[in-house]
């Protein structure tokens, strides 16, 4: 990096965090702290859900994420506007007319303690985790930049955001959130432009288009029929319609890091207006996102590849005692990369000639010769394991910081850079809220001090804030060994949230369940969802079991429902 | 257990004030249609992309 990218890194990172600090001064009573003063605009509701649920994970790996699988991705978005209507018809109200802080407070009132206390310390257990990769992504960034240890890294980024978040609380994270929103989104868009502007001069954005979507990049809507539907496969349309509905609905409607966001709304038409917009803008902007990975899929056919694109790790292995069989496998590499590119540009000649056989058989050339690179990628990937076998050998959330710091402009490396911390630090901050205000609400004041004051609950909330920053800090420190992050997130939160929602959904809908019968059905519930995961991967004759994450939601929440039911006429025909 | 201090009170008439807010739906029902019909016109226009390049 220039120094001018390190002035504009440094200068807008410490901008962003002296602005939500200096914001939220005034900052002296637990309403203000935990939900701002319940004085947000639908907007502000809007853009702090969006740069919530956009972590600096969503920045590095969804791109990344593009670049290998293509653009189905954007089918696990699907569910989102139908979550943001049913939340907004059916919790919002409830949650107004209680005036809660917590989700979980709601669940006191409708069945009992056991009940809330259980939910609140599912969410906490997932959420807890999860905010470890959310520390882990930017740590990433500083080390590469840096060459600085991951583990280090992770320690600074985890005591920054602390900070932040330990001085301003919600309105911290909510004033700046706007500003990171937009900074964010118009790095992304320069990023694109980037992108089609140093394609090679005989290539236009529309034969990028094609080669994309020759080579299976665009396939934004897979329909798998019924004799061919794969309940393994993470993406397609119903995994993201039903699966991705109950996993929106979990998150959005009872995870208390974006409950939290919209409880500060002013109204409850402020509140809904923004939940629903989320949900018109969520899909085309992942849209966007995942179109950027696949362009620098292209980008990447006709520049100079790396054959492994974590840096330190390659740059430790070219100068270890394997370079030379890795210097081998690197020149095959690019070999292999250059021929690509010939059949690239004969596949689009015969594209503009009509030659649709022609185009055909470039193809399949195109086919073989990628089946080749996988090879030789494999046999540069075991020659970093022999070289250290404690090596992280998953590259893919590294692909577009790669782009970054190897083809921007200086200046905008900078920016880039600042963006993806600051989407780090408002997604970390809003988790690390979340997790205190729900430490403090529904364990603290209600098992621990009932008779707290407001200054001592404040106290308090900031002691929380520390303590799960520190545990946030330890899961960072091991999120390297989970591969592509985006998805580890998504799977941590898939094994709790079913449950979650599973209690809400008994809640509202099914009047006569009682509390004993929902607290039982859900640890029955979590322990079937935990089932379907551990067992598949302890022994061939459950791998039937071993399925695609987003239906663990569904099943989870099912399986509630299913449970309380059973567990209530049971409790009903009981002698008393 | 004490009681969370009180929320601003919400506007008396809610479709009120949506339709100053967002003109586009005079009602939540037309609000919610809105929100749908357009993930409904998202697949639509992606199944589309996605098919004019292969």
């Amino acid at each position: 990096m220039s120094g001018l990218d390190w002035l504009v890194l440094i200068g807008s990172t410490l901008f962003i965090m002296l602005y939500g600090i200096w914001k939220t001064r005034h900052t002296r009573d637990l309403q203000g702290y935990m939900l701002s003063g319940s004085s947000m605009k639908w907007w502000v509701v809007c853009l702090s859900i969006m740069a919530t649920q956009a972590s600096a994970i969503t920045f590095l790996s969804t791109p990344g994420q593009a670049y290998g699988d293509g653009m189905r991705f954007v089918q696990f978005y699907f569910g989102v506007p139908i979550a943001m209507v049913l939340i907004s018809v059916v919790a919002i109200p409830i949650y107004r007319n209680l005036q809660v802080y917590t989700a979980y407070q709601y669940l006191e009132s409708r069945f009992d303690l056991k009940t809330r206390v259980l939910t609140a310390t599912l969410f906490l257990i997932g959420r807890g985790m999860a905010a470890g990769m959310t520390i882990y992504a930017p740590a990433i960034i500083m080390s590469s930049i840096l060459g600085w240890d991951t583990y280090l890294t992770c320690i600074v980024v985890g005591v920054a955001v602390l900070a932040y978040t330990f001085f301003g609380g919600n309105a911290a994270v909510s004033q700046t959130q706007t500003q990171q929103m937009a900074i964010i989104l118009i790095g992304m868009l320069v990023c694109g432009v980037v992108m089609v502007l140093k394609l090679p001069p005989d290539i236009s954005f529309a034969d990028a288009m094609s080669i994309a979507g020759r080579m299976n990049k665009l396939n934004a809507i897979t329909t798998p029929s019924w004799e061919k539907f794969d309940i393994k496969d993470q993406y397609n349309l119903w995994s993201g319609l039903i699966g991705g509905t109950f996993l929106a609905l979990s998150y959005f409607g009872t995870d208390q890091s974006q409950v939290q966001r919209y409880l500060g709304g002013k109204s409850t038409t402020q509140i809904r207006l923004g939940l629903l917009f989320n949900g018109i803008l969520k899909v085309p902007m992942q849209f966007l996102i995942l179109l950027i990975g696949v362009l620098m899929f292209v980008f990447y056919q006709f520049a100079p590849t790396p054959v492994f694109f974590n840096k330190a790790v390659y740059e430790s292995v070219s100068e270890g005692p394997y370079q030379e069989p890795f210097a081998a496998a690197e020149a095959a590499h690019d070999q292999l990369m250059q021929l690509k590119q010939a059949q690239y540009r004969e596949m689009l000649a015969a594209l503009d000639a009509g030659d649709e056989q022609a185009a055909d058989r470039a193809e399949q050339a195109l086919e073989t010769l990628e089946a080749e690179r996988l090879k030789v990628r494999e046999q540069a990937v075991n020659i970093i394991r022999q070289h250290n076998p404690r090596a992280d050998t998953k590259d893919q959330d590294r692909i577009f910081l790669s782009f970054v710091l190897d083809h921007l402009p200086h200046g905008l490396v900078g920016l880039l850079i600042s963006v993806i911390i600051a989407a780090a630090m408002s997604s970390s901050a809003a988790e690390l809220n979340s997790l205190s205000t729900t430490a403090v609400i529904d364990v603290y004041r209600r098992l621990i001090r009932t008779q707290a004051d407001d200054k001592e609950l404040l106290l308090a909330s900031r002691g929380m804030t520390l303590m799960w920053g520190g545990i946030a800090i330890g899961f960072a420190l091991i999120a390297g060994q989970f591969g592509n992050l985006i998805q580890a997130v998504n799977l941590v939160g898939s094994l709790f949230y079913g449950t979650i929602l599973g209690i809400f959904v008994v809640a509202f809908f099914i009047r006569h369940v009682q509390g004993t019968a929902v607290f039982a059905g859900a640890l029955l519930a979590e322990a079937v969802v935990v089932l379907c995961y551990v067992l598949p991967l302890y022994g061939d004759s459950f791998k039937w079991l071993d399925i695609g994450f987003l239906w663990y939601n569904l099943i989870g929440c099912l399986a509630v429902c299913l449970f309380s039911l059973l567990i209530q006429v049971f409790l009903r025909r009981r002698p008393a | 257990m004490p009681r969370p201090a009180t929320p601003p009170a919400d506007t008396p008439n809610p479709e009120e004030e949506l339709r100053q807010l967002f003109p586009l739906a005079r009602t939540w029902r037309q609000m919610y249609l809105f929100v749908l019909g357009e993930l409904a016109l998202t697949i639509l226009l992606l199944y589309l992309f996605s098919q004019a390049f292969i």
